[in-house]
């Protein structure tokens, strides 16, 4: 261990206190500064309530399905070799671009529709349903299954390489079936990393703006698109308004935080960070 | 399916190819989009390099000591990887329109360090843990100097880190929208600023050519960053 004073520690911790604290904290503290001379009829506005069940229900739904999907396509990978490279691509894939590919597949006249006309399903663009800018928020959740599944795939499948079959095989041995495996042995054995990867899915999609923004019409919108929108708004009010919901967002998100922190333990060993 | 869509003349519903190819969207985004390429690049390039030297002396620190307050600055570590950068940038914006920073690629560069440098630092607090202080207590016991040792000994043993961290912290600036926005306003226009207005207005040729021109450094890292782990597998 070098022998660091105090002082010389500090030293060498004041360039990243400056960013998380100077930065982070401080914008924060300004922002509830700024968001006091919001309006109080705010909190009864139908908008923001209704943006808030509209970020809750694209989260949640979200998780669910990434990682539903992302379990099973692990235990469906977990022999392949080159499966842990490939499902690298997505993950650093822009969700811009995700957002993009997704409205010209999904939208009206995108390729999805066409084949739909192709096979005799439809006859005309107004026939097929909307998956983009519909009322349920259906194409946003389909980016976030695309882009976040790969992910949870990803942590899962780094779990049943590192502990390996030898528990599966002993359940097998005894007699138990494919399910009574699946549900007494393989999953409480990745629910530990599992559990906290669908946290972080879920307060990353609750926190994102760029698919939303893309994908999602002007109402129900999410939380970040609504604070935005304030805030560029020419009204007094929208900008102390913009302060108020995005800080509401930050009180969510780090309650979220600090249930991924203790669930994790990764404060008493914060080598094992994974993220989307 | 962005190629075809980019290079797509005339592609009307419900044709399945287009019927047409022209290089249109492609001439134009060469044409026009040299300057938000320099200005993305740019931020990006600064923003790994500062992230990296942020992180540098202070991983050192919180992996290998333990001091009053690390759980709490651990905690402040990670809270801005799960809480929306959203509330600090609108309240920094305040204070950078009184310093004149916002529209300034100087005060969009600031607000990119918020969500990169946790990234560089949990990287580089990885690496460091695992860092053999013997190996730097003996190199120093042979005579070398400071330099040396980190020459020699320290930076080769945590050099991956170093690269992961560039990676990571570029990629997060690369990719930014919304903090760009709140504070670069309209002057500061990057890749994904320009790319998004184009797809609002209704070119998804010009958009889906300049998402792929965004796909390229992502694809690229990934690439480098495979075969350099194949390296690594084979000597091992």
């Amino acid at each position: 261990m070098d022998g660091f004073t105090r002082y010389k520690r500090l030293a060498l911790l004041f360039p990243l206190l400056f960013v998380l604290v100077g930065l982070f904290l401080g914008g924060i503290v300004l922002a509830v500064n700024e968001s006091f001379a919001a309006p109080r009829e705010l909190l009864h506005d139908p908008e923001l309530r209704a943006a808030l069940g509209f970020t809750f229900w694209i989260a949640f739904a979200s998780t669910v399905i990434s990682t539903l999907t992302g379990v099973a396509l692990a235990l469906g990978l977990r022999n392949s070799r080159s499966a842990m490279s490939l499902l690298q691509i997505p993950i650093a894939m822009p969700h811009l671009t995700m957002a993009i590919v997704l409205l010209h597949l999904a939208s009206p006249s995108g390729l999805i529709s066409r084949m739909a006309f192709a096979l005799g399903f439809i006859q005309s663009p107004a026939q097929f349903p909307d998956l983009v800018q519909d009322p349920y928020g259906l194409g946003i959740i389909l980016t976030y299954w695309i882009k976040e599944t790969p992910f949870l795939a990803v942590t899962s499948l780094a779990l049943l390489m590192r502990s390996g079959r030898q528990y599966e095989e002993v359940a097998q041995n005894l007699g138990a079936g494919f399910w009574d495996r699946l549900r007494f042995v393989t999953l409480p054995l990745l629910a530990p990393a599992i559990l906290p990867a669908a946290l972080i899915v879920f307060a990353f999609v609750f926190a994102s703006f760029d698919v939303p923004f893309l994908l999602g019409r002007t109402y129900p919108t999410v939380l970040s698109v609504l604070a935005q929108r304030y805030f560029q708004s020419s009204e007094i009010a929208g900008r102390p308004t913009a302060m108020l919901v995005s800080i509401f967002m930050t009180f969510i998100s780090a309650g979220l935080a600090a249930i991924y922190l203790q669930v994790s333990g990764l404060l008493r060993d914060p080598k094992g960070v994974v993220l989307p | 399916m962005l190629l075809f869509l980019s290079t797509a003349q005339g592609w009307l519903w419900p044709r399945l190819l287009p019927r047409e190819f022209s290089l249109r969207a492609w001439n134009f985004v060469v044409e026009q989009s040299g300057g938000p390429l320099v200005t993305s690049l740019s931020l990006a390039v600064t923003v790994a390099i500062l992230s990296t030297l942020i992180s540098l002396p202070a991983a050192r620190v919180l992996a290998l000591h333990s001091f009053t307050g690390k759980r709490l600055l651990l905690w402040l570590l990670f809270l801005p990887l799960l809480t929306p950068p959203l509330a600090s940038a609108m309240g920094l914006h305040g204070l950078f329109l009184r310093y004149g920073l916002t529209d300034q690629w100087m005060g969009v560069l600031l607000v990119h360090l918020i969500p990169s440098v946790p990234y560089a630092a949990l990287t580089l607090m990885a690496s460091f843990s695992k860092l053999d202080l013997d190996l730097e207590a003996q190199a120093r016991t042979l005579g070398a100097s400071k330099w040396q040792v980190w020459r020699h000994v320290t930076g080769p043993s945590i050099a991956p880190g170093i690269a992961l961290a560039l990676t990571l912290s570029f990629l997060m600036s690369w990719s930014q929208y919304l903090l760009t926005l709140l504070i670069g306003g309209g002057p500061i226009l990057t890749l994904p600023i320009v790319l998004v207005g184009f797809e609002k207005s209704g070119d998804g040729a010009v958009a889906a050519a300049m998402s792929l021109l965004l796909m390229l450094p992502p694809t690229l890292l990934f690439v480098i960053g495979n075969s350099f782990l194949r390296e690594n597998q084979s000597i091992e």
